[in-house]
């Protein structure tokens, strides 16, 4: 496939040389960028050593994803329409892809050295990085929309090259929109404060992306009626809303020619769009280099131009500090509460992975108890309210399972050359931490909720629900014994699966147990005891 | 009085390669202890199996009396370990990482500031209180690496490239720490590639080549060997290479 996309860029040398670029230095630059690209393929994070059967089992997927979107072009009545939203769903994973997978590539600078100390113009390098994008978007767009090509192949056929068309159109208007504000980003920012936005971006945008996928369950929404199958969208003012609508406008004003003006307005409004974006990133693109020079340098400043101050703690630092002071003793425990509070309110790769998953029980918790306090009734069964408590679980075990990954693996070193003499210190230390972080602020929100939802009777299933997490905690630091943020990300957390298993098939087996004794008198406070006993040994044994 | 280091036979392989072939050595406490080669020759191996990182080897290795393969951790509690070119996490302060490595050796927080301090301040590395590594140059960087591996005042150091990414004047200051140490009774075994600073500071060198021992004494005694006048040609005669007028001619292109 790499040959082929670089043919294609060979093709159009005299329009790279239009925009100022060397055509044959851009090949050149390309392949090799693609041919690095493909021997460490980024996924969801991941950086992938085996790169051929990952990237197979992605675009298969994504394939599967591809067939669902067919079911969605055939359940709407109005075509146009189906194709926005089709077109919408690929635009949104694509931006959350570019912005989460492509960052580092983009502000990626060690080949800038070597690329600029070479005769490379900055036209050159702005455009191979942005075509070397548009290449690797290609890839992913391409197993997506390939699934409704064939389809239409099907049904219509002489609607496939306007098809075709629009992916294209698509894959430039969202390349040029990321690329664009990436560039924005990197010539008003100063390099130092450019690595954190972007950081935050992407905490930012993962979690929007997690919201939007549990929104339609949360709100019920494919629970209200047939009105998805007379949807319309497209030439109307909704249409004008977001990009993959316009090209359901370019859609509806092809193959319906005289169509709704809306449509016609959207159409150009996708097509201008994209012309208007690849525009917008050839401007941006002068001093390139020496812009990704200065993100490279950051790390060289001075320290009077550190941005850093010298500030009073503010309060969630002095929590953080008190709570340490209450759960750890100094020493290695302290050291490694320390230590993991630290990576994990600061490392942005932990951040991305842990933060916005914590959002999920919050919407729960939230939902409920909103719709509770709006709409008043009943409160819910006993069995969801369980459910519910022990899905909580995912505040603890997600926060310690992502601990033990890291980037920056090889700073490990430092649990080697040091005396580890209690391995169960450091990780007593990093449970307190998960615990102090994430899962006594936001328990406290998720708790309230739950009370509100479910009134005082459920004071002892939350109570024995703590007990049972806080046990499952100790369990999976007892059988995980990989030391803080020591191993490579790309395990992607496959390492501590057995351990994950583990937790799942016993708090599942707690789960039922909990619900079993709610229907023996006295059943849930005695359990309530039983279960802190076994927890708080389980916790001092951990500590000796 | 058990000697700082003493090595029997050691044999180290990867994946059947065989990198060290039966090291025989034995240092005293005090020394300066230069260690160097060419690359490949085994030096990070022999210093990783000293700092106790790694076990997988064949020989008898004593590290201040204490059999590191037995009890690794017993090593590590009186030596300090620096890493060459050692990634560091670079989200936390100097003070956090010195935090975390302290108390890994069981000292306590104001022990660590106060000592902390002191080696900054000698090593004139300087920076805003709560500023992150990941701004550090690589000299700030070696700097904080060096103050971590002394804070626990260890009795033995081992060194991989010191010298790594360090401005004159902070060769100058390591120079005479690794000296005053050593004066203290502290042994001191680095790995160097600057030459001079090696002639100059060890009180003895050993010299690794292909995994063997080619030379180990004072520097008079290895000068007086070979009859060279510096360190630069005694490694480049023990080592097979070519200097000067001796050294093949090197054209970009071939002779027409």
């Amino acid at each position: 496939m790499n040959s082929l996309l670089l043919w294609a860029v060979a093709r159009m040398a005299p329009a790279w040389r239009g925009l100022g670029a060397d055509p044959r230095a851009l090949r050149l630059i390309l392949a090799t960028k693609m041919k690095i690209g493909d021997r460490s393929l980024k996924h969801m994070g991941q950086t992938q050593g085996k790169s051929s059967d990952y990237s197979i089992l992605i675009y298969c997927l994504l394939f599967l994803f591809g067939i669902i979107l067919i079911f969605i072009y055939l359940a709407v009545d109005d075509k146009a329409t189906a194709v926005g939203m089709i077109f919408t769903f690929v635009s949104v994973y694509l931006g959350f892809m570019l912005v989460t997978e492509m960052s580092d590539t983009l502000f990626d600078t060690r080949d800038l050295m070597l690329l600029y100390s070479r005769p490379v113009s900055d036209a050159t390098l702005s455009l191979s990085r942005g075509l070397y994008v548009y290449l690797f978007a290609s890839k992913f767009v391409l197993p997506l929309t390939v699934p409704l090509g064939l389809a239409l192949l099907y049904l219509s056929p002489l609607m496939v090259p306007v098809y075709a068309l629009l992916c294209v159109l698509l894959t430039v208007i969202i390349v040029s929109m990321t690329l664009g504000l990436y560039l924005t980003l990197l010539r008003r920012l100063p390099p130092d404060r450019l690595r954190r936005v972007l950081g935050y971006l992407q905490v930012a945008l993962t979690t929007l992306f997690i919201v939007l996928y549990q929104l339609p369950n949360l709100v019920n929404f494919t629970d209200s009626g047939d009105g998805i199958f007379d949807l319309r969208i497209v030439g109307t003012p909704w249409g004008l809303l977001w990009p993959g609508f316009w090209l359901g406008g370019v859609w509806d004003s092809v193959i319906h020619l005289g169509a709704r003006p809306l449509s016609l307005v959207q159409g150009a409004l996708g097509i201008g769009a994209a012309a208007v974006g690849v525009r917008y990133y050839v401007r941006q693109g002068g001093n390139y280099g020496s812009q990704l020079m200065g993100v490279r340098i950051a790390g060289s400043e001075s320290v009077e131009d550190a941005s850093e101050t010298d500030a009073a703690p503010g309060f969630f630092a002095r929590y953080r500090a008190w709570w340490g002071q209450l759960t750890t003793r100094p020493g290695p425990e302290r050291g490694s509460y320390l230590f993991n509070t630290a990576l994990m309110t600061r490392d942005f790769q932990y951040k991305q992975q842990v933060y916005p998953g914590l959002i999920i029980p919050l919407i729960i918790a939230v939902g409920f108890a909103g719709r509770r306090l709006i709409k008043g009734g009943d409160g819910l069964e006993a069995g969801a309210v369980i459910t519910a408590l022990y899905v909580f679980a995912f505040l603890i075990v997600s926060p310690l399972l992502s601990a033990r990954l890291s980037e920056n693996f090889r700073a490990a070193w430092v649990w080697q050359t040091n005396p580890v003499e209690k391995l169960n210190a450091i990780l007593y230390g990093q449970l307190m931490a998960a615990i102090g972080v994430f899962f006594v602020p936001v328990g406290l929100l998720v708790y309230v909720c739950v009370w509100i939802v479910g009134g005082v009777a459920v004071f002892d299933d939350i109570l024995l629900s703590l007990a049972v997490i806080l046990l499952a905690a100790v369990i999976f630091q007892y059988t995980e014994r990989s030391l803080p943020f020591s191993i490579e990300k790309s395990d992607g957390g496959f390492h501590a699966i057995g351990p994950m298993i583990l937790i799942l098939f016993v708090g599942s087996l707690a789960g039922l147990a909990h619900y079993g004794l709610t229907f023996i008198p006295y059943g849930v406070a005695l359990g309530t005891v039983g279960a802190w006993v076994v927890c708080l040994l389980a916790l001092r044994g951990l500590r000796r | 009085m058990h000697p700082a280091l003493e090595i029997r036979g050691l044999r180290k392989s990867y994946y059947q390669k065989p990198v060290l072939f039966g090291l025989d050595l034995t240092v005293a406490p005090g020394q300066i202890v230069g260690y160097i080669g060419p690359n490949g020759a085994g030096k990070t191996t022999t210093l990783r199996i000293l700092g106790g990182l790694d076990n997988r080897f064949d020989g008898e290795v004593r590290v201040l009396g204490i059999d590191v393969k037995r009890d690794p951790i017993a090593v590590k509690r009186r030596i300090g370990y620096l890493p060459e070119s050692a990634d560091l996490y670079d989200v936390l302060t100097p003070q956090e990482f010195y935090d975390l490595v302290g108390s890994l050796h069981g000292m306590e927080e104001a022990r660590i500031r106060d000592r902390a301090a002191r080696l900054e301040e000698y090593l004139g590395l300087s920076y805003r209180r709560n500023q992150r590594m990941d701004s550090f140059s690589k000299g700030m960087r070696q700097k904080v690496l060096l103050t971590s591996i002394l804070l626990h005042d260890p009795d033995l150091i081992f060194m991989d490239e010191p010298l790594n990414g360090l401005d004159a004047n902070s060769v100058i200051r390591v120079k005479d720490l690794l000296r005053q140490l050593a004066d203290q009774g502290k042994t001191i075994f680095y790995s160097s590639h600057i030459m001079d600073v090696v002639e100059r500071i060890s009180d003895r060198i050993i010299l690794l080549n292909d995994g063997r021992i080619a030379a180990n004494g004072t520097f008079a005694e290895l000068n007086a060997l070979a009859h060279s006048d510096n360190l630069e040609n005694l490694f480049t005669q023990l080592t097979g290479g070519l200097t000067g007028e001796r050294g093949s001619r090197f054209s970009l292109d071939s002779d027409e």
